[in-house]
């Protein structure tokens, strides 16, 4: 079969929304059906090393290195599944517009999301997770390996949470953020360069003003205001350090 | 044919059942007809619903008091002047029934503009707690656990939003979800059913991040009666060595 009749059966495969093989190692063209509008990318497997990266165009575009990935388009709503079994890599592009993206791994090393814009829910077990440069809002938590998120800009409506058991969290916010920061970290030391304001109720923030960082540690939830208040953030874990910082 | 402003005005009477049969039946057929009637119609009724609904609660035992302190005293007095029968005490007489009518009447008014304002504010309350309850069901996360952060704000919480927050804890998809709701209900220790809910939460949550914090707010809420859970959860295969030695220090400190 010519590589053209493959790539008409994979297009066909696709406008009805059905399943969909992947050949190996090679590239999917998901047409979203209401192009330019908010989509949703949902990816649920077990043994992906998944990478999601914005990209200037209109279409999904899915690569992998395994034939038994399946791919549904229904109502600007993209399914990515995939049987138990080996691990494997899953890179994803998808349009700058607004998305809801919920990813799940379990064992499979690094999940990784760059360059995009919208609510990001990322939960991965063995394996870090990585998010840079993100318009939006990011609810992540893995149990062994880092949180590191960087935000263009912050939803300022939108709560978020950060957690791992061991690993650090490393947060960089935009300088004007505006948040309620609620933050425990059981064996590791928290700092930020953010102007942390804590409350009445609750226990006030320490200063280490050596270095110009706020070194906070106190054995319960610390409650901090930044810019006066906003959302609530929980960032929590038990081994590593927890870094929030501005934007440089 | 009346017009709907003729309608409009027979609408409270129909509510209550005052119309004659007759006049009733007209107005059902223009209603059927009418939109703007029928809304009326609704307005009207849940207004004298409202009225009808308030409750005239007790005054306050203070005023009850204060109120026979005063008439006793009254009371004395009117004593003394009828004994020195002088024109005053004929003047004054009147007074007792009328003292009784204007603190009637004040007990009356100020029970009914508080039993209004408690009203309002549990109508609020309860409004509040049934957008959380949808809230809930949000398919973004992030929606799901604004709705748990804000019951911090709720002064008071039902049985169904605590019944809501220990089902979300147990099942909601997100472990940072689960993770905020397991906080929002640490504050909400108080509440026996919330500590049963708790209790029971430990043997069934399968996340090392929500193991270990169900760990600490129990030492925190000095709940002696987790340890037999902690005890079970012990024996769970595959377990996290991490919360293993965490639910083995728990269980130390708190018996």
């Amino acid at each position: 079969m010519s590589a053209m009749k493959k790539g008409f059966f994979a297009l066909i495969a696709i406008l009805s929304c059905s399943r969909l093989m992947a050949q190996d190692d090679r590239q999917l063209v998901v047409h979203l059906s209401q192009p330019g509008k908010t989509f949703t990318l949902g990816v649920n497997i077990a043994r992906a090393a998944i990478n999601v990266s914005g990209y200037e165009g209109k279409d999904v575009l899915i690569q992998t290195d395994w034939a038994d990935v399946t791919v549904q388009e229904k109502n600007n709503e993209v399914t990515v599944a995939a049987p138990r079994g080996k691990t494997f890599k899953l890179n994803i592009k998808v349009p700058q517009t607004a998305g809801i993206f919920k990813l799940s791994s379990t064992s499979a090393g690094t999940m990784k999301v760059s360059d995009v814009t919208g609510n990001l829910e990322l939960q991965n077990k063995s394996g870090g997770i990585i998010a840079e440069r993100i318009s939006g809002s990011v609810i992540a938590s893995t149990l062994s390996g880092r949180v590191a998120v960087s935000f263009r800009s912050v939803d300022p409506m939108a709560a978020m949470a950060f957690s791992t058991v061991s690993g650090y969290i490393d947060l960089t916010f935009p300088p004007d953020l505006k948040a309620n920061l609620k933050i425990k970290s059981d064996l590791g030391k928290v700092y930020s360069d953010f102007d942390l304001v804590g409350d009445a109720a609750h226990p006030k923030v320490v200063r280490d003003e050596k270095d110009g960082v706020y070194h906070l540690s106190i054995d319960d939830w610390i409650f901090g205001r930044v810019g006066g208040g906003g959302p609530e953030f929980l960032v929590k874990n038990t081994n590593g350090n927890i870094h929030i910082y501005k934007t440089k | 044919m009346m017009k709907c402003e003729e309608y409009k005005e027979h609408l409270a009477d129909w509510h209550m059942g005052r119309l004659e049969p007759a006049d009733a039946a007209e107005l059902e057929q223009h209603l059927n007809t009418c939109a703007d009637c029928r809304e009326a119609l609704a307005a009207t009724g849940f207004v004298l619903d409202s009225i009808n609904n308030l409750q005239d609660p007790e005054p306050p035992i203070q005023l009850k008091a204060d109120f026979r302190a005063m008439l006793d005293d009254f009371k004395a007095k009117e004593k003394k002047s009828v004994f020195r029968g002088n024109i005053w005490s004929w003047l004054l007489q009147p007074r007792l029934p009328l003292a009784y009518g204007l603190v009637i009447l004040l007990c009356i008014g100020g029970a009914y503009l508080l039993g209004r304002s408690n009203k309002q504010g549990q109508e609020a309350q309860e409004r509040k707690q049934a957008m959380l309850l949808t809230m809930l069901d949000n398919p973004l996360a992030s929606e799901r656990m604004k709705a748990v952060n804000y019951t911090g704000d709720l002064k008071e919480v039902d049985k169904r939003l605590i019944a809501a927050l220990l089902a979300t804890l147990n099942n909601d998809p997100n472990v940072n979800v689960r993770l905020s709701t397991l906080e929002a209900l640490a504050a909400l220790g108080d509440h026996s059913e919330v500590r049963t809910g708790l209790i029971k939460s430990i043997t069934t949550q399968d996340s090392p991040i929500i193991q270990l914090a169900i760990a600490d707010v129990m030492l925190k809420l000095q709940e002696k009666g987790s340890v037999g859970s902690f005890r079970e959860l012990l024996k769970q295969k595959g377990l996290d060595d991490e919360v293993r030695k965490k639910v083995k220090e728990t269980i130390t400190k708190l018996i």
